[in-house]
């Protein structure tokens, strides 16, 4: 399954990568490859802007617009004015979102 | 300093798979939590490996569940109940709780060795780099989903590709729809009782064109429901398009198409236009459904969300109005 093309803000500095394999070890959805000591970005539009890469490299060689892919998150953030997206769920004192309760494996959301 | 706490059993009994049902259907989700704290499975020693996890219990369930044949350590840490992925996105799941849990465990004198393993999906919250400052511990990332983690010790504590790559499977996509769909029926439900309404309206004028379809309302407006998360999840892959908001699309006019042979049989101008405008908003509500699977799915981008979100939801709002305009035509001319 693959999302929307060309849409992703992944960005890469090879220079600064020190082929550590950090991001590959990371990325949920195989966007990234180590070869002859260098990351390499496989497949840019498989990525869902997790952010798992840009916070685990140790080198700051990948930078992402991190966030959630959740159009109920979208339209909630737009409602309530807020610059930043986020959902409603991961408080004590706010309602959990269904994706954040997780389904068959507990984990089947970004948020 | 919190001792030990308690042993785990590998085994789940009647009360996890209850528990596991209410949180799809999302019923008192908010407290099915696992305190958090230090605890063992098995009967782990010095050497033994310590992985960790939310305190969503059915995180921390199926962490015990496919340990059931380790001698292991398990630090739940304090998410607020929340699974480990969206945790993590939010940073509960993250550096800080996991420096203050394991200090607060005292970790460091349960065990010997020096390494975390840490559920994959928890490292959108995590710098390696900082936990190991902190507390000695360097993090070892294990597979996505707990049921690999024999696979993956048996592998030399390694995850390979296939363990990295997280799926969006049938079952993982029939229970998040599920779920979507026990959220969507009081909204849904709203919508019927507006047809009926509407209907019951239209009759007092003593037209008795548009009475006698109670049972279509219901069952058009579930039906909506239905193709919207259920239909929707299982058919995903299959359903044309990138964007969830075309998928949804495509199911909405099946769902058009079908409601509209219904209705054919009774058919007049006028007719068609009153129910035409209950099918729109059906229609659209569809659409929203299915766009609101991305917050579930496993895929999507906050950039591609925004992106269909921006194009597809006005355009939902003009199809509901419209379908609004329709009905009270109709309805005023028949």
């Amino acid at each position: 399954m693959s999302y929307i093309k060309n849409v992703a803000t992944l960005e890469y500095t090879e220079e600064k990568c020190t082929g550590c394999g950090m991001c590959a070890a990371v990325c949920p959805h195989d966007v990234f490859q180590v070869t002859g000591g260098k990351a390499k970005i496989t497949d840019k539009d498989k990525c869902m802007e997790c952010g798992a890469c840009m916070i685990n490299c140790p080198e700051g060689a990948l930078r992402v617009n991190k966030g959630v892919g959740c159009a109920y998150a979208v339209i909630i953030s737009k409602i309530k004015g807020r610059d930043t997206i986020s959902c409603d769920c991961g408080g004590d004192d706010t309602q959990a979102q269904s994706c954040c309760g997780g389904g068959g494996s507990g984990s089947s959301c970004c948020c | 300093m919190d001792a030990v706490t308690d042993k785990l059993d590998g085994r789940w009994g009647i009360k996890d798979y209850i528990g596991t049902v209410m949180c799809l259907l999302g019923i008192r989700r908010k407290f099915y939590k696992q305190n958090p704290g230090l605890y063992s499975i098995g009967n782990p020693d010095s050497k033994s490996p310590v992985f960790v996890t939310a305190n969503y219990k059915y995180s921390a369930d199926v962490l015990r569940r496919a340990l059931k044949n380790t001698d292991a350590w398990i630090l739940v840490i304090d998410t607020k109940g929340i699974n480990v992925w969206c945790a993590a996105g939010k940073g509960t799941f993250g550096t800080a709780e996991i420096i203050s849990r394991v200090n607060k465990t005292g970790l460091k004198d349960t065990v010997s060795h020096r390494t975390l393993i840490l559920p994959q999906l928890g490292a959108p919250g995590v710098k390696p780099a900082e936990v190991r400052k902190n507390t000695g511990f360097s993090v070892k990332y294990g597979p996505v989903e707990a049921d690999d983690i024999p696979q993956f010790i048996k592998n030399g504590f390694t995850a390979d590709r296939k363990m990295r790559t997280k799926q969006f499977r049938i079952p993982e996509r029939l229970a998040v729809s599920l779920t979507h769909m026990v959220q969507g029926l009081l909204p849904t439900a709203a919508i019927a009782l507006f047809f009926v309404l509407v209907d019951f309206l239209f009759s007092l004028k003593g037209n008795s064109g548009v009475t006698g379809f109670l049972s279509i309302n219901i069952s058009a407006s579930l039906g909506a429901l239905l193709g919207g998360t259920l239909i929707a999840g299982a058919l995903l892959p299959l359903l044309p398009g990138r964007a969830f908001s075309i998928k949804g699309f495509f199911i909405s006019i099946l769902f058009a198409l079908f409601f509209f042979q219904k209705i054919s049989s009774y058919s007049s101008p006028l007719f068609t236009l009153y129910t035409g405008g209950k099918i729109l908003i059906l229609a659209g509500w569809i659409v929203y459904l299915v766009l609101n699977l991305t917050g579930s799915s496993t895929y999507t981008s906050l950039s591609g969300v925004k992106k269909e979100t921006a194009i597809s939801l006005p355009l939902v709002a003009a199809g509901s109005f419209a379908g609004l305009a329709m009905i009270i035509t109709g309805g005023i001319l028949l």
